[in-house]
């Protein structure tokens, strides 16, 4: 077999480096937005309100029972089908459109952030309930209660598993190669059907994936260790 | 007129009668020190006091104003009351001269600096000011305790709520925590203590409640109640445990 590895690099890489850009715009985008949501629907979920508790429950059920590379095609397809067929009733002309990478990061957001809610809502119970008590012994509401003494420390337990959520999302970007979002997959695959360095370009592609996981993972671990330490 | 009346109170946790027909008087300034088994209804009703618990029926008034139909209010009347529980709670990512200040600052928009001036006041008085920086989980069970009370005093409350504050500490780290409540009465500082420790109810108490059963049995000057019962309950209680 005649490799040529690099030929491949010299020619994938720097459409790859663009495509990392692309990953770690979504990755982090997505991320905030992931852990914004998992805050916010575990507090839902914590919520005395019943119908916005069962709500939550089912939407939770519906995006944990789908797959994600399903939920993208969703999102992507049908969203702006549905907003352009609710403007055509109403009268309206829809310029509706989202752009692939927006679709990505509204994806998951959506998705991370209901596994990730999960997460949040555990470690809000596990939160010292003394904790909840000084603070209404001092006299903050419930409210300012949850927001200095309950999710800091349930945000820090939730750091670990945070990480690992991370790790993971880095890598289902290549999941949005489907929907056309030139990441690094699709940016590989194109490469390798127009030079056919097939086994090369899949190869380079895999290490690129390697390389951003894995100090993600020890990064992760670090500020674990660091938080550990008190 | 007594700064907290607690009129008929009583507290049930579904069939568990609690707290039966409370009435106890508490005049400024006075320490009031509430003894008894456990089970008794002691820390129900401190808890009832500043509604962590809350009441089932009857009133409690705090300067004559009843604070269970407080409602959304009872955060101004909590800030009046403050409490030292048997466990602490001491916020554990803040540093010790934090867990002081924070309360001051976030709920009377204290400065900064004035709240901090003001912190270091306080751990000096439980003598703590070396430890300011310090997370409360390097500091000793008595250490955090007396962190706790400043935490507490920090909000200039009126009344002092104390549940079982020395239960969880190790034997000698006791009188270091009862030496700085001590130093609060004698101040004048209005104090209601649930606790085990009768030498310091009979040394410092105003007066001595002893309950048993979500009843209030007896209550008396410590003198009177420690060498003289008048109940056979708060007898035999004594017997076991002087």
């Amino acid at each position: 077999m005649d490799l040529n590895f690099e030929k491949a690099l010299d020619l994938l890489g720097p459409s790859l480096l663009d495509g990392i850009g692309v990953v770690l715009y979504i990755t982090l985008v997505g991320f905030v937005g992931a852990m914004i949501l998992a805050v916010l629907i575990a507090l839902g979920r914590l919520s005395k309100n019943k119908v916005l508790r069962g709500i939550l429950g089912v939407v939770i059920e519906i995006v944990r029972g789908t797959p994600l590379l399903v939920q993208f095609f969703y999102i992507y397809f049908v969203v702006p089908a549905l907003v352009k067929g609710v403007a055509d009733m109403m009268g309206y002309i829809s310029y509706f459109s989202l752009s692939a990478e927006t679709c990505g990061i509204i994806g998951f957001s959506i998705n991370y952030g209901c596994y990730m809610s999960e997460v949040v809502r555990s470690s809000i119970l596990a939160v010292d309930p003394g904790q909840r008590e000084a603070g209404l012994a001092l006299g903050f509401s419930e409210r300012k209660v949850m927001l200095h003494f309950i999710i800091p420390p349930a945000m820090r337990n939730s750091v670990p598993v945070f990480g690992n959520y991370l790790v993971m999302l880095i890598k289902d970007t290549s999941l949005l190669a489907m929907i056309s979002v030139q990441e690094l997959l699709l940016r590989t695959k194109t490469f390798a059907s127009q030079t056919f360095l097939t086994v090369e370009a899949y190869t380079i592609l895999a290490l690129v994936y390697l390389v951003l996981s894995i100090p993600l993972s020890q990064l992760s671990r670090l500020v674990e260790r660091k938080l550990n330490k008190g | 007129m007594p700064v907290i009346e607690i009129k008929n109170l009583s507290k049930h946790f579904n069939d568990l009668e609690v707290l039966q027909n409370i009435n106890i008087d508490i005049e400024k300034g006075e320490v009031v020190v509430i003894i008894g088994p456990s089970g008794s209804g002691k820390s129900t009703l401190l808890r009832c006091i500043n509604l962590l618990e809350k009441p089932s029926g009857g009133e409690i008034y705090f300067e004559g104003e009843n604070i269970t139909k407080l409602g959304k209010k009872v955060t101004g009347y909590r800030k009046k009351v403050g409490m030292v529980f048997q466990r602490f709670n001491l916020f554990p990512l803040k540093t010790v001269v934090e867990n002081v200040m924070f309360a001051p600052i976030k709920l009377n928009k204290t400065p900064k600096h004035e709240a901090k001036e003001q912190a270091m006041e306080l751990l000096k008085k439980v003598g703590l000011e070396a430890k300011a920086d310090t997370r409360p989980s390097a500091l000793s069970g008595g250490q955090q305790q007396r962190v706790a009370i400043a935490r507490a005093l920090a909000m200039n409350p009126e009344v002092l709520l104390f549940d079982e504050p020395t239960s969880a500490l190790d034997p000698e780290l006791v009188g270091d925590v009862l030496e700085v409540m001590k130093n609060l009465a004698k101040e004048g500082m209005t104090m209601i203590v649930v606790t085990h420790e009768m030498g310091f109810a009979k040394d410092v108490a105003d007066r001595v409640i002893f309950m048993d059963g979500g009843y209030v049995v007896e209550e008396n000057a410590p003198q009177e109640i420690f060498t003289n019962p008048k109940n056979e309950r708060t007898r035999a209680f004594l017997s076991r445990v002087l």
